[in-house]
């Protein structure tokens, strides 16, 4: 995190008038799914369980995943040790000259693989509406699951006349964009996306959604290439639905529109990439944030995140990123930007203990004297 | 932002020389005792109002978060760094602030009284609780000043303590026992206090800020409405409150004031909303909020009724 971009957050009031907008539209739905559907609290407890079951032992359980996938027709798995093996392996699929149709992931922005594969001359189209307005915009999303949160409806249709979407209420936008993405889906070589959940036990990529993007980016293109961070595998299908219906939920939206169940199928090459990137490394104190399901509760729930957005912060902003820094060994001293006050322990599905881990991402960099220059 | 190894350096150097984060003399901060009038109905106890001095420190902090305020992301941010150890006393001179939160002591000390409850008070041995250093991840720091407060009050033979602010008594209840192996029985004057009256209406309906403290960590916040109740006095409560209480911004003053005060701001919004008279119970809480409007301390609001 620059620290200047604090101050720029400051400045920049849409940020907490988008967050406060969706705190307020959403935040009665996600208690009232907590309230009907008793079952949640469950299945939270089924999937952390099964998730710090998978970490005790990464070493297995990937070599379960990979091998449950590996012995089908037309699929080809990989493991990348962190971004820069993933790219390459990426880059050896795509090659140049290609049209690349992503569906909103995380994973890819945390290995900045859009940027990559713009570079190496490929024309790249994030699907998701909120993802587009970002990468239009040249900016990180502001929040896991809405990235363009800070967005009014002026100004992304200011961003989308760009690619010639015209139109000024979300309805006419989002039909404009629509028409636009599908000519892009036709036209798609490849199509990219993340993982929900993998299912180590049948090789099962599960992934949830609300437009259906990730359905068109993930069937119509000839090559389909996944990208599964390892603490996505859960051992069965089941464990699997249960941490998607979770991440809808939390969200609040409940019952999500897409639950997607992908595996390599008749006329299409697919490409499964298992991605390291520091999870096997984490120190103990951040096994928790590994059961993170990045429903983004936290941060919209976060007083500061309220202010900054994920502008606090590197790929993950809030109080999940400063964890999730930890793990891809990047924090800095922007933990020190929490007031601790618990809020996203209180609120997050898996009761991550957020506060204590930050805690000792300080203790880590006072003890270490890895505080920086004075 | 300023940088954490300064901070943290910084009130680690002034804990060892004075105790407090603020490397302020005790004679300068805790004088709310002085010429207190309950001073003679308390006495030789093994319990203690141990204060923590964090009302008595916040006006000074508040005035310091001023400057660092107006500093914040210019060039005198550096300078800070290499300012004299302790300016503060000459700087900072609150005084009327400082009157006002000792007001504020006085009057929880008096409530306590008033409810019967036995206790007694020793200046010299009311310390700060060095919260601060554990919130910064600076355990061995911590470990070292709650073994030195510790100590003191086991000499005198103080078994309990009477808290009255959030910080200081989950540091004291909480921490303690693991980092300074210290098992006093700790309560805070919130869940003591009991007036055994059931007043009729006040006719003030308050808006309350619980301190996250009270909410989430200790989860005692149903006692300042168990005593408002049998006041008589109403109160409105909002969706982020209690468990879900939102931060005031306090916590992150002394590395981004500038962020702080956002913070302060989005929350006071909030709670002005339900257009009550609004009412927080925490010092840091009270000067962050009231920069944008009126807030009362819980304390002030059950002195008031109970002396009516
Ligand atoms: S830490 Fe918890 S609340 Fe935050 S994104 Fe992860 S699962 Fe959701």
């Amino acid at each position: 995190m620059r620290e200047e971009d604090i101050y720029k957050a400051i400045k920049n009031r849409s940020i907490r008038a988008g967050i406060l907008r969706t705190w307020e539209n959403l935040h009665n739905a996600v208690e009232q799914n907590i309230e009907r559907y008793r079952f949640l609290k469950e299945y939270a407890k089924d999937v952390k369980m099964a998730k710090l079951e998978v970490f005790s032992d990464y070493d297995r359980w990937t070599e379960k995943a990979m091998k449950s996938i590996e012995s089908r027709n037309k699929c080809s798995v990989y493991y990348a040790e962190d971004g820069k093996e993933a790219r390459k392996i990426v880059a050896e699929i795509v090659g140049r000259d290609k049209i690349i149709v992503k569906a909103k992931s995380m994973v890819s922005e945390e290995i900045q693989l859009r940027e990559f594969l713009q570079e190496i001359g490929n024309e790249v189209w994030e699907t998701d509406l909120g993802e587009l307005i970002v990468q239009l915009a040249n900016e990180k999303p502001m929040h896991v699951l809405a990235p363009a949160i800070h967005y009014s409806e002026r100004q992304a249709a200011e961003l989308l006349r760009k690619v010639g979407v015209k139109g000024y209420t979300a309805a006419e936008l989002a039909e404009g964009v629509r028409k636009f993405m599908r000519q892009k889906f036709l036209l798609a070589d490849v199509g990219i996306s993340g993982c929900n959940a993998f299912s180590a036990k049948t090789g099962r990529i599960f992934l949830v959604e609300n437009e259906g993007n990730i359905r068109l980016s993930t069937t119509l293109p000839k090559d389909y290439i996944a990208i599964v961070s390892i603490d996505k595998i859960l051992p069965s299908d089941e464990l699997c639905l249960k941490l998607v219906i979770l991440q809808a939920a939390f969200l609040g939206t409940f019952p999500p529109a897409y639950i997607n169940v992908n595996e390599p199928v008749e006329g299409q090459r697919m490409h499964v990439i298992f991605l390291n990137n520091g999870r096997k490394q984490a120190p103990e104190f951040l096994k928790e944030q590994l059961t993170c399901i990045k429903c983004g509760r936290c941060q919209i729930e976060c007083p500061i995140f309220q202010i900054t957005g994920s502008l606090w912060g590197n790929v993950y902003g809030g109080p999940m990123g400063m964890g999730w820094s930890g793990i891809l060994g990047e924090i800095g001293y922007e933990c020190f930007l929490s007031s601790l006050c618990g809020k996203c322990k209180e609120v997050c599905p898996m009761e991550i203990d957020m506060p204590r881990i930050i805690r000792e991402l300080r203790k880590m960099m006072v003890r270490g004297n890895n505080l920086g220059e004075v | 932002m300023y940088h954490p190894h300064y901070v943290i350096r910084s009130i680690e150097q002034n804990i060892k020389n004075t105790g407090n984060p603020l490397g302020l003399s005790r004679s300068q901060i805790n004088t709310w005792w002085e010429g207190w009038e309950g001073w003679k109905k308390v006495g030789e106890k093994d319990t203690m109002l141990f204060t923590g001095l964090l009302y008595q420190l916040t006006p000074y902090v508040d005035k310091l978060v001023d400057y660092l305020y107006k500093f914040e992301n210019t060039f005198l941010e550096k300078v800070t760094r290499f300012m004299p150890k302790s300016p503060l006393g000459i700087l900072l001179k609150p005084q009327k602030e400082a009157e006002h939160f000792n007001g504020i002591v006085r009057k929880i000390a008096d409530s306590l009284i008033k409810s019967g409850i036995d206790f007694c008070y020793k200046p010299e041995l009311d310390f700060y609780s060095g919260v601060l250093l554990y919130d910064m991840g600076d355990d061995e720091g911590f470990t070292e000043h709650s073994l030195f407060v510790a100590e003191k009050l086991r000499e005198k033979g103080i078994k309990k303590l009477i808290t009255i602010d959030p910080h200081t008594t989950y540091v004291l209840r909480e921490l303690y026992p693991e980092y300074a192996n210290a098992e006093f029985e700790v309560k805070n004057y919130l869940e003591i206090l009991d007036f055994k009256s059931k007043k009729e209406n006040e006719n003030i309906t308050l808006t309350l800020h619980d301190p996250c403290y009270y909410g989430r960590y200790l989860e005692i916040s149903d006692e300042s409405r168990r005593i408002l109740d049998s006041l008589g006095i109403e109160y409105k409560d909002i969706r982020n409150s209690g468990k879900l209480t939102s931060c005031c911004g306090g916590p992150i003053e002394s590395i981004s004031p500038k962020l702080t005060k956002e913070v302060a701001e989005n929350r006071y919004d909030e709670l002005s909303k339900t257009g009550c008279e609004i009412a927080t119970m925490c010092p840091i809480c009270l000067v962050n909020l009231r920069k944008f409007g009126e807030i009362k301390d819980i304390s002030e609001i059950i002195w008031g009724a109970v002396n009516a």
